[in-house]
């Protein structure tokens, strides 16, 4: 998809002449004609919204313990059960909710952000500039990126920013290439040439006619990187390297309930399932602004 | 380290190196479990937690599959310092005396009966006569003489059993069944070691023709004969046909029952419970405590809770960093913390509370120091205005702009132990930092004093075993709380030479309370090893060092 996005002539062709008066509702008619994006970013609002409710009020205390009522099963009284402490899960799910956002987030800013900085100069001066950046990022993509936060963590020591840190500089490597190509296929079009025969600088070039272009594959990438980052986040925090205790993030109480897992389904389950839903969300958006970003698959169903 | 040991115990060969004197076997645990017996009106003498044998013969015949937490390293006693190769060291050879599980006293093995010069330098053993080693080697004073100058050879570097025999001088054959052990200095705590396997007596034919290779073709003179060691699978060890010397509290006499025993090492918790509950195996070591609990409710099996004698699994409070260098922080925990809560929540409410810095099933256990510091919250709260700690906004407490935070370090398995002390210690103002590590980072963390709480247990038979925790040589090891106090080094040296029991008990108990009055330590529950067992095995308890069960006892229904 990368190198047909770059390889792209001017994307604006005839199918849409008659909606070119208002591109931008013509664009919000075909995201809603697409089921994918939409029920991807209904339910995605939807997890947002009980994300930013978890943090100002949950049903239950998410760190209070209460041992009486602690394996309670999934019920009027604990809606998703109650752990082996007694927490109540579903409030501990809400509680958590914004870490497991916040780890998608601020990590892929921070990944496009630097993709951004290191890719549109290599691509769009080449020459030494190029070759240093890239090989910089080739020896980047030799570790897999797991391994790489892996390897950020380990030296930072456990926390949850830490997490956040490791997994953007993990995946800056292919934000860096998809701008690099991206600004590769552009660079010798004739506007970009205009704007340079009419004397404009390189940044005011790389501002203005640049970043636009390449905007929409880099959407696509950052909305499908987000799910991989709470992903991978989810799977540091499940190694004990993210959030501490008693912070309820949801890789974390994944990795607390494995031990009980014998003791009561819903001690894994949901945690699981948050992570699940929330991954699955972004990956369904991802795949339906490709799909309406990409001039090639507009037409298809 | 971790791959060869257990997982949950601090490995011994650690602790003897640091522990110096070697006067005291250790096995630090990193936390546990204890028996559910109330601890309220404690007797005079140690109370037991191994039952009397169960009388009535068993059946003979049958073999059973027992489950382990990991694969032994050798079957060499002299050269292993593993949890589970005692285990199975145990039935496939023989001590010189054993230790009475019910009465704690020391009863005849492979000696018949024993003297010591009052000096406590010289211990004559007459030895039993027609004992033969599995491959037909007679046993006799020439090889307790063998057994014991190969423990002490610095070539053989035994990680454990030589450090038992630090006083050890030398063995005279007076006659063939008479061995003369001398010491070079007194050793209170002889006789338990001897009681010990790791000072098991193994055949010196065997180990001259395996030489290094005899840890993985061991020859005793146990109930149970080695038969094949399948790497990274299984042991099996077969019935002694000709045993007929086992102690006499041992519930019967003759050939062990079992015609076989199989142990297996599974560490991963889930692959063992799944064994058991198929029925793969019959016998199941270290049963997690939330499953422990469900196993139990289900009546479906026996489940044992088995105490270990030693120090309880103990807080240790780092006092050369604030705010624990400030005693009244310190008793502010002891009082503000409630063990039972912590019990119940971190396990199920499987161990029982623990008051002193000696076990209550351990020899020279004393009842003064029981109940010095009762769950009070209110208590605790004045210690802590007392020490200046004011509650600040957000319900933390505040001394001079610096918020009341600690670290507890510990181990990632025990990390519920943490996680209740942090909620139960919240109300108290007090915020504890969860630093759940790996084995070799906690115990790095430990000796150098990086972090404020540290936890450990000690599993030994004998009480001086607690020097290792408490004595100002072991600074910089497992003296995590830092304590460096020559009045209390005294007392743990005089006791590990002290031959008088009486006089023994009193140094004993003058450390004990030196320790809980200066509040050092805060001992929070008795440590125990979970066993589930299956209802078709009969008879099943364990050895007092441990909590090893006595396989020859157990038959099948």
């Amino acid at each position: 998809m990368r190198e047909r996005a770059a390889a792209l002539p001017m994307p604006r062709t005839g199918v849409d002449s008659a909606l070119a008066a208002n591109p931008a509702r013509a664009l919000l008619r075909r995201f809603m004609r697409n089921r994918s994006a939409f029920a991807g970013s209904v339910l995605f609002g939807l997890i947002v919204l009980l994300a930013l409710v978890g943090t100002r009020a949950t049903p239950y205390d998410p760190i209070q313990m209460d041992i009486p009522n602690r394996l309670a099963e999934p019920g009027l009284a604990h809606l998703l059960g109650s752990d082996h402490y007694g927490r109540d899960i579903f409030s501990r799910l809400l509680a958590g909710a914004h870490l497991s956002l916040l780890i998608g987030l601020i990590s892929v800013s921070l990944a496009v952000s630097s993709g951004l900085l290191l890719g549109l100069p290599a691509g769009y001066f080449g020459g030494w500039v190029d070759m240093l950046v890239m090989r910089v990022m080739d020896l980047m993509l030799s570790f897999p990126s797991v391994l790489l936060a892996l390897g950020i963590v380990a030296i930072a020591g456990p926390s949850l920013f830490n997490v956040m840190l490791a997994v953007g500089i993990a995946s800056v490597p292919s934000y860096t290439r998809l701008v690099r190509a991206s600004v590769l296929g552009i660079r010798g079009l004739p506007y970009i040439e205009a704007a340079r025969a009419l004397g404009s600088a390189p940044l005011r070039i790389i501002t203005r006619h640049v970043i636009p272009n390449i905007l929409a594959p880099l959407i696509v990438l950052a909305t499908l990187g987000t799910a991989g980052a709470i992903l991978t986040g989810a799977a540091l925090s499940f190694l004990g390297l993210g959030a501490q205790q008693p912070t309820p993030e949801w890789g974390a109480m994944l990795s607390e309930a494995r031990n009980y897992m014998r003791l009561g389904w819903w001690l894994t389950v949901f945690p699981g399932l948050a992570i699940a839903i929330t991954v699955l969300s972004l990956n369904q958006l991802g795949d339906g602004l490709r799909d309406l970003l990409d001039p090639y698959m507009r037409n298809s169903p | 380290m971790s791959k060869r040991s257990s997982p949950n115990l601090i490995t011994r060969r650690r602790f003897i190196k640091i522990g110096g004197t070697g006067a005291v076997a250790v096995l630090a645990v990193a936390c546990a479990p204890a028996a559910p017996a109330a601890p309220t009106a404690a007797p005079a003498a140690p109370k037991p937690t191994t039952a009397p044998a169960a009388s009535g013969a068993g059946k003979p015949g049958g073999q059973i599959r027992y489950a382990m937490n990991n694969e032994p390293d050798s079957l060499d006693p002299a050269k292993t310092a593993q949890a589970s190769a005692f285990n199975v060291m145990m039935n496939l050879y023989d001590t010189l005396i054993w230790q009475d599980p019910v009465d704690l006293k020391y009863k005849s093995g492979l000696a018949e009966s024993w003297e010591s010069t009052p000096d406590g330098l010289t211990h004559t053993f007459k030895l039993r006569k027609g004992v033969k080693f599995h491959d037909g080697t007679p046993f006799n004073a020439e090889a307790v003489k063998a057994n014991f100058d190969r423990i002490v050879d610095p070539a053989t570097k035994s990680p454990q059993a030589a450090s038992k025999l630090a006083a050890y001088q030398s063995t005279t054959v007076v006659d063939e069944f008479t061995a003369k052990i001398t010491l070079k200095t007194q050793f209170a705590a002889f006789y338990d070691a001897l009681s010990q396997t790791w000072l098991a007596i193994a055949s010196p034919t065997a180990q001259k023709k395996f030489g290094d290779d005899y840890g993985r073709n061991p020859v005793g003179t146990g109930p149970m004969m080695f038969k094949e060691w399948v790497a990274k699978d299984r042991i099996v060890v077969v019935k002694n046909p000709d045993y007929n010397w086992g102690p006499p509290f041992w519930n019967h006499t003759g050939p062990a029952y079992l015609d076989q025993i199989t142990f297996v090492g599974i560490s991963e918790n889930g692959a063992r419970l799944t064994a058991f509950e198929s029925g793969e195996i019959q016998v199941m070591e270290t049963v997690p405590e939330g499953d422990f609990d469900r196993l139990k409710k289900s009546g479906k099996y026996q489940m044992v809770v088995a105490r270990t004698p030693g120090s309880p699994m103990t807080i240790f409070m780092n006092t050369e960093k604030a705010p624990f260098n400030d005693i009244n922080v310190r008793k502010a925990i002891m009082h503000g913390l409630n063990r039972t809560e912590l019990i119940n929540a971190a396990f199920f409410g499987l161990y029982s509370p623990a008051d002193t810095p000696i076990a209550d099933n351990t020899l020279y256990h004393s009842k003064k120091a029981v109940g010095m510091y009762p769950y009070d919250m209110e208590k605790a709260k004045k210690y802590l205005e007392d020490a200046g700690w004011k509650p600040g906004p957000d319900g933390v407490r505040v001394k001079n702009g610096e918020k009341l935070v600690v670290d507890f370090v510990d181990l990632t398995t025990y990390e519920p132990k943490v996680v209740a002390t942090q909620a139960l210690l919240k109300p108290l103002g007090i915020t504890v930092n969860v630093k759940a590590l790996d084995q070799a980072t906690r115990v790095a963390m430990g000796h150098k004093g990086e972090g404020h709480m540290f936890s450990t247990a000690l599993l030994d038979s004998d009480p001086g075993a607690i020097q290792l925790v408490y004595h100002s040589r072991n600074l910089g090891g497992f003296d995590w709380s830092r304590i460096k106090d020559a009045e209390l080094d005294k007392y743990l040296d005089d006791q590990a030479k002290e031959p008088d029991t009486t006089k023994r008990a009193a140094l004993l108990e003058q450390a004990v309370m030196k320790i809980m009055e200066n509040a050092w330590s805060f001992p929070i529950y008795n440590f125990a090893r979970l066993f589930g067992v299956s209802p078709k095995v009969k008879n099943f308890r364990t050895h007092p060092i441990g909590s090893y069960p006595y396989l020859y006892e157990v038959s099948l229904e």
